[in-house]
């Protein structure tokens, strides 16, 4: 990673393209191409096409072409795989996975908040957790530091199936992390909401402050501010290339992300977690057109009326029916290939069953701004896919083989089974 | 005029006529032979059976309501007391206190045990509740486990005839842990039963021996005669030999016999041959703890049950425990103020009675709760027990919640709030009055203002449920034990 | 003084009476109606109960009532409707009848006759399951005596009913969640013989006291035939020889052992099958790979399949958990049960793999290859036979007792919910009647009571019924519809009908009766004055009326 870390620093130093972010452009060896037949085929794209008896072409990492059988002829050179009475579905993205490390890197919380940090130098590609993600037909996964403190870095998006960072990276920063509230409060001697708020506005005000400055200078007005490497690399958080994911939950907590994070700074927010009582906000979040990623509770235990509910159910129906919702697994609280167990359990407590699938696939794309990219079986987006015997959010249903940038990254039947 | 110049004997006897002008402390001539006649003109009176009365006049005798109407005739001499601007009521009544006793656990089944035996109360020890408009309380044996013994009842002051109501009361039982209580009542009323078969076969026993025994003594009678020689033979002729000459009988020593008084039959030693005929039946002694029991189970008067119960489930394995008898009882839930924070958010339990009223009902229990709102268990919502159980059909009396102070002066605003939470008020004064004597058994002598029932009232300055409302009077059998204005007390 | 020491002396006779132990005053293998059987001679005899399910002269009045007691022995019955009933023994059968009298299933099939007097589901379009079995637990039961110590209004009941247990298991106790009842809810004591056959020294110790066990019993069925023959021989004594294992060999009592490893498994099966002794396995994580023997051994197993394949790579022999753990097994012939990893029933929000999701449990099974039809039985009869249970629970078989769920899909569908939850033939969970799931895909209640007394019309029928009055025991949690007392008060008054056995009612008592107070039906806690709202609720409120 040396070279790499080295190329980064220069291209700060040059105060050129906005430094340390990694659009990935990896590099890959030759792969194979395949043509794919499967049963069905659920695409997952914005309108919610599903094929059936469908043939999917593989090539370049990419995906060349989904349809019916009848409508794909199979070019010469392609493997076939023929996956005769199975579903196939976009690879699942998930906001939310502490794994990517190996769990070494969980909190840094030197300070309340230090977002200079970043999750991007501690990821381990092939880690025992990872790979059993693949078992779980989780291709894309946000790599975020804990909670321990107010921001503790950056989080970095990658792929769970690659040998280095390059085959595995898709995008850094990923995200920046926030935890509101909920867990930074144990910080040293404890501090409270107020406190928090003050210091991570405080944080991002002088970022902003920072990236203007930059921005200035960059239009040709005003003089070279001095390079802060704490905060050269938000600046595409203002630029809007990235988003803030939030730990947030609870009513007044996930209030004060709304006004603080959205309203007030303008920062593209996603929430992420969003449990316990938040979900009466879904009318607000909904107005605003914000994503919320609800996990790893399923449920919330309405103490007042003495009832249970689905946390997913609850948003869309604050939300007027409008929200968009994803799950995520916070692994390793929940193992990362139990994603779809979520979406399933959401669906049995009150979510929409059409809503499953997005809410593994487009809604945390669109939330990490990596649609364009990946997340659905269309052409010219990322082949990453898992598949199935049936449908994913069933708990009895298994992937038993996953693609992941058009790779074979997980086969049952040779590799053995993993989940 | 100087104090020195007093002679210390007319001191001491101003100080002895200033001591006896202080009402609670008078004896009233009772024994004396004149019947005492007191006569309270009450502003208005709640009696308790749901009758409310304006501007009556309540006429006691020695003790004892012998009339309640607007036009009285008052016999002379007769003390009155003012009290037209008042609302009186029945005297409250606490059914689970142990005021002026010590707390101390106690284990097993000892019924044997009496509160009376320790009960040793200074003077003013029951001022607290009286100042608070009680006027009976019912002392039970300390400890929540087991079967402590025997309640006693008191009144709150002493106007002549002591504290003590009735010295030996109902059995007070726990049935706060089933997996140990519950097998201790069940094992008391099987011995009881066992002591009552075995007091009856012991009478059978006897009565068939009596019987045998005076068959006996008249087959006796029967082959003596046959074998008898003639009267005349000589002694030592064997038997059967004809008599040479008819003799003349010998007189009979005992010509009618009757069985001895005095002991029992003795088992051992008794030579079958001859047969004392038994004397006067005794039965066999009873444990003294299984005594109180064998008197519950053959509902001998004034027999009574006091169980503490819990949780709803309890009520189920009292249900269980006494499933194969029927016994007096009373039961006391528990019902946990809705006071704090809920359960969930780490505070006060809930209470899961309500869902167990309707078996209440369906017995027509009689239940002492404590008058406050609970929680609903695993919610934030209010419930309000007392109404609920009412509404089953069970009978409610309202008790306080322990002895602290508050719960004595409280008590009325306390009930105030459940009837602010739904429960009628007719309910709720039922619950205070009636349905309370029931719960210490003595619903022919307190409980409510009736012709014949002992004169406790309460004399409030305003509605008992009116906020403002101050104990001014309390009359304890027709006297007055504690007012405002000499005690000083609000 | 004397009467005082005889008394001392009595009661000291007392104390050292033999007490019974738990177990005995409340009897292992209770049976349902159990309160009502031992009691009084002039109750039902047990010959009664064994009539065939004849509605026409099912009920006879006990006429013999000395007792005015409301709790008349009558029986109670009970019937599901058309539902699609998964006797998990005997196949499906769609749109059939379920019939319980008593707590027991009597019927199950078509064109089943149901009286009058039964409480009825009607589960159209619904599937009917036996409740499930949870080989562990805690929070719901309490300790043992589970009898005496189980808090049956407590929520975390309801909840367990909710998600589909009607039987858990407290250390080494059976239990029926039987809601606001006592009646039969203890199932049995005693399950296990718990074995460590652990170290060296223990596995010689045990095998030692197993020979010793057989020998003793080979030399007395000697003597017995002996016997038999007419021969003299001496008795065998018992010397030496450990109760348990002559329970354990006698086939009384179920070995349990809670090992995963392979060795000890493999272990485990060769001493079963040496001894030839009934045994149970908790855990088995690695009995996939001996899953031959422990077939052959016939052992049960209990396992948590909800578990991704996690091994140890640096050695060379298979290893480790695998989610074909449960299907490697019953395809050799095991009997599988599951029980989720977590023991608890939370109503925490993250679904963790505990007692919230038992079918999620049997799904994951599913997902790692084992059918659908031994997934059911993980959850119900293999469960039961887990437990030692199984001639009692596990199946919708007549004989069995009425424990049951109804839900709106397949069992193993991850959708499914409970509607209904009957434990002894009495509905203890309504879901449209429960606050908890309340909200979740609402259907209205299809439980009827039994229906009160018909009208005095001219019809054939003989006798009438007390049924309006009277309580049911399965109306769970219907508070205040009847007033239960008024019926054999009233009956006698106006006609002067000279049967003496019938207790008529007048006809303008009945409406009265039988119009509950409107506002008490559709909530178990509503129909009163609103109490009195917190105030974080009505700002709650208010701050969403802005959104």
């Amino acid at each position: 990673m040396s070279p790499i870390f080295a190329l980064a620093f220069a291209l700060v130093l040059s105060g050129g393209a906005p430094a340390g972010d990694r659009a990935a452009a990896p590099e890959l060896p030759d792969v194979p191409r395949y043509a794919i037949k499967v049963a069905k085929a659920v695409t997952a794209s914005a309108d919610d096409r599903v094929f059936d008896n469908a043939i999917i072409l593989v090539s370049n990492g990419k995906i060349e072409k989904v349809g019916r059988d009848v409508d794909v002829p199979i070019p010469a050179g392609y493997e076939v795989v023929d996956a005769g009475t199975k579903w196939a579905l976009p690879g699942f993205v998930d906001c939310h996975d502490h794994i990517g490390g190996g769990l070494q890197d969980l909190n840094d919380g030197v300070y309340l908040t230090n977002p200079g940090l970043r999750s991007l130098d501690t990821i381990t590609p092939e880690n025992e957790n990872v790979k059993n993600a693949l078992a779980g037909g989780v291709t894309t996964v946000l790599v975020i530091p804990g909670s321990g403190n107010n921001s503790a870095g950056f989080g970095t998006i990658v792929k769970t199936f690659g040998h280095s960072l390059d085959e595995v990276l898709v995008r850094y920063p990923g995200s920046l992390k926030i935890a509101q509230s909920g867990n930074p409060e144990r910080y040293w001697y404890g501090v409270g909401r107020s406190f928090m708020n003050w210091n991570t506005r405080d944080t991002l005000l002088r970022a902003r402050e920072y990236h203007l400055k930059w921005k200035a200078f960059e239009a040709g007005k005003g003089s070279k501010p001095d390079f802060n490497p704490f905060f050269h690399d938000f600046r595409g958080l203002f630029e809007k290339k990235f988003p803030a994911t939030v730990h947030t939950q609870i009513y007044q907590v996930v209030a004060e992300t709304i006004q603080m994070l959205h309203d007030e700074l303008g920062i593209w927010t996603v929430l992420d977690h969003s449990e316990f009582d938040a979900v009466q906000l879904g009318g607000q979040t909904s107005k605003r057109d914000m994503f919320v990623i609800v996990g790893p509770r399923v449920l919330h235990y309405e103490r007042k009326n003495r009832t249970i509910t689905g946390l997913c159910a609850d948003w869309l129906r604050y939300g007027n029916g409008k929200q968009k919702i994803g799950v995520n697994t916070d692994a390793p609280v929940l193992p990362q290939q139990d994603l779809t167990l979520q979406a399933g359990m959401a669906v049995r407590f009150g979510l929409p069953k059409s809503l499953r699938i997005p809410a593994l696939t487009r809604v945390p794309a669109q939330a990490l701004g990596i649609w364009d990219r990946l997340g659905s079986l269309e052409p010219g987006k990322d082949a990453d896919l898992g598949l199935w015997t049936g449908d994913p959010c069933d708990p009895k249903n298994a992937c038993l083989m996953t693609f992941v940038n058009g790779r074979l990254a997980y086969d049952a039947r040779t590799m053995g089974r993993r989940y | 005029m100087h104090l020195r110049a007093i002679p210390a004997a007319a001191a001491f006897a101003a100080f002895a006529a200033l001591a006896a002008a202080i009402p609670v402390r008078a004896a009233p001539a009772r024994d004396d032979g004149d019947d005492r006649y007191v006569a309270i003109h009450c502003g208005r009176v709640i009696t308790g059976t749901g009758e409310e009365k304006e501007h009556v006049t309540v006429l006691v005798k020695n003790g004892k309501i012998q009339a309640i109407g607007e036009k009285v005739e008052l016999p002379r001499p007769c003390k009155v007391i003012d009290a037209a601007k008042f609302v009186a009521m029945p005297g409250h009544v606490a059914p689970h206190s142990r005021v002026s006793l010590m707390d101390f656990p106690r284990a097993g089944a000892r019924a044997d045990l009496k509160v009376a035996d320790e009960f040793f109360p200074a003077a003013d020890a029951f001022d607290v509740p009286l100042a608070a408009g009680f006027t009976t309380l019912q002392l039970v044996p300390p400890g929540a486990v087991g079967i402590p013994g025997r309640s006693m009842i008191v009144r709150t002051a002493d106007v002549g005839a002591g504290f003590v109501v009735e010295p030996v009361g109902a059995i007070k039982a726990n049935l706060l842990t089933p997996a140990q209580d519950r097998r201790m009542l069940t094992e008391a009323l099987n011995g009881a039963k066992r002591e009552i078969e075995k007091a009856e076969k012991a009478r059978a026993d006897f009565e068939a021996k009596k019987k045998a025994a005076a068959e006996a003594e008249q087959k006796k009678k029967e082959e003596e005669a046959k074998k008898a020689p003639a009267p005349g033979t000589p002694p030592g002729t064997p038997p059967g030999t004809p008599p040479s000459q008819p003799p003349n009988p010998p007189p009979n020593p005992n010509p009618n016999p009757q069985p001895k008084e005095g002991k029992p039959p003795k088992p051992k030693g008794a030579k079958p041959a001859e047969q004392k005929p038994p004397k006067e039946f005794q039965p066999p002694p009873i444990a003294p703890p299984l005594q109180p029991f064998v008197d519950l189970v053959q509902k001998k008067p004034g027999a009574l049950l006091f169980v503490r119960i819990g949780a709803a489930t309890t009520y189920l394995h009292f249900l269980e425990a006494t499933k194969d008898f029927e016994v007096a009882h009373v039961l006391m839930a528990e019902v946990t103020p809705a006071r704090g924070r809920p359960q969930p958010f780490g505070g006060v339990p809930g209470t899961d009675l309500h869902w167990a009223a309707k078996k209440f009902g369906e017995k027509k229990e009689l239940v002492v709760l404590a008058p406050y709102l609970s929680y609903q268990q695993g919610a934030v919502d209010f419930v309000n027990v007392p109404q609920r159980m009412v509404e089953a059909g069970a009978r409610v009396a309202f008790g306080p919640n322990g002895d602290a102070p508050d719960e004595f002066n409280f008590f009325r605003y306390n009930v105030n709030e459940v009837i602010k939470g739904g429960m009628t008020r007719a309910d709720a004064i039922t619950a205070m009055t009636k349905h309370a004597a029931e719960a210490i058994g003595l619903q022919e002598r307190l409980g409510t203002l009736e012709v014949g029932k002992d004169a406790n009232l309460l004399l409030l300055s305003a509605d008992p449920f009116d906020v403002q409302a101050r104990v001014e009077q309390v009359v304890i059998e027709g006297e007055l034990a504690w007012s405002r204005e000499k005690k000083g007390r609000s | 003084m004397g009467g005082h020491l005889e008394g001392l002396a009595l009661l000291l006779a007392l104390a050292a009476a033999p007490r019974a132990p738990a177990q005995e005053a409340f009897t292992d293998v209770t049976p349902s109606r159990a309160p009502f059987d031992d009691k009084k001679p002039d109750d039902k005899k047990p010959g009664d109960e064994k009539k065939p399910p004849d509605a026409k002269d099912a009920k006879k009045p006990d006429e013999k009532k000395e007792e005015k007691k409301k709790e008349e022995k009558k029986d109670e019955w009970l019937a599901v409707l058309n539902g699609d009933v998964h006797t998990i023994t005997d196949g499906v059968l769609r749109g059939a009848t379920l019939l319980s009298k008593n707590g027991r299933i009597q019927a199950v099939g078509y064109a089943i006759e149901v009286p009058a007097e039964a409480a009825t589901i009607d589960a159209a379009g619904m599937h009917v399951y036996p409740g499930l079995l949870a080989v562990n637990s805690t929070g719901v039961l309490g300790g043992e005596p589970v009898d005496l110590t189980t808090d049956v209004y407590a929520q975390n009941m309801t909840f367990a009913l909710a998600c589909g247990w009607t039987t858990m298991v407290s250390g080494n106790s059976a239990g029926k969640l039987t809601w606001g009842s006592l009646d039969g809810l203890l199932l049995r004591n005693n399950l296990w013989l718990r074995v460590n056959y652990a170290s060296g020294d223990e596995r010689r110790r045990i095998r030692e006291e197993l020979d010793t066990a057989r020998e003793f019993l080979r030399k007395r069925r000697a003597f017995e035939q002996a016997k038999a023959a007419g021969q003299e021989i001496p008795e065998p004594k018992p010397e030496g020889v450990n109760e348990a294992w002559l329970k354990l060999l006698g086939g009384d009592v179920l070995a349990r052992f809670d090992v995963g490893s392979t060795e000890d498994l493999r272990s485990i099966a060769k001493l079963v099958t040496e001894y030839g002794f009934k045994a149970v396995i908790f855990g088995a994580t690695e009995g996939w790979i001996v899953a031959e023997e422990l077939g052959r051994a016939g052992v049960s197993c209990v396992v948590t399949p909800h578990t991704p394949r996690v091994a140890d790579t640096q050695r060379n022999r298979p290893n480790g958990a695998t989610i074909e753990n449960a299907a490697l097994l019953w395809s050799h012939g095991v009997k599988v049960a599951v029980i989720p990893q977590s023991q608890r029933l939370s109503s925490d929000g993250l679904l963790d793999r505990d007692l919230r999701t038992p079918t999620v449990e049997a799904m994951f099974a599913m997902r790692g290859g084992l059918p659908h039809d031994a997934a059911e039985a993980a959850l119900t009869i293999n469960a039961a036979r887990v437990l030692g249970v199984d001639d009692r629970v596990g199946s919708l078989e007549p004989g069995k007792d009425a424990d049951l769920i109804i839900l709106d899909g397949d069992l193993l569908a991850y959708e499914s919910f409970v509607y209904y939850a009957v434990v002894n033939g009495r509905l203890v969970y309504d879901k449209a009647k429960e606050p908890l799931f309340r909200d979740l895909r609402p259907r209205p209640s299809t439980y009827k009571e039994p229906a009160p007394e018909p009208k005095p019309e001219p019809k054939p029928e003989p006798k009438k019924e007390e049924g309006a009055g009277e309580k049911k025991e399965g109306e769970g949690k219907h508070e205040g519809e009847k007033k239960p007392g008024d019926a054999p008060k009233d009956g006698e008054k106006p006609k002067g009908e000279p049967k003496p056995e019938e207790k008529p009612k007048p006809d303008d008592e009945l409406k009265p009766e039988e119009k509950p107070k409107p506002e008490e039906k559709p909530k178990p806690d509503g129909g009163h004055p609103a109490p009195m709202r917190d105030r974080t609720a009505i700002a709650a409120e208010s701050i969403r009326a802005d959104s």
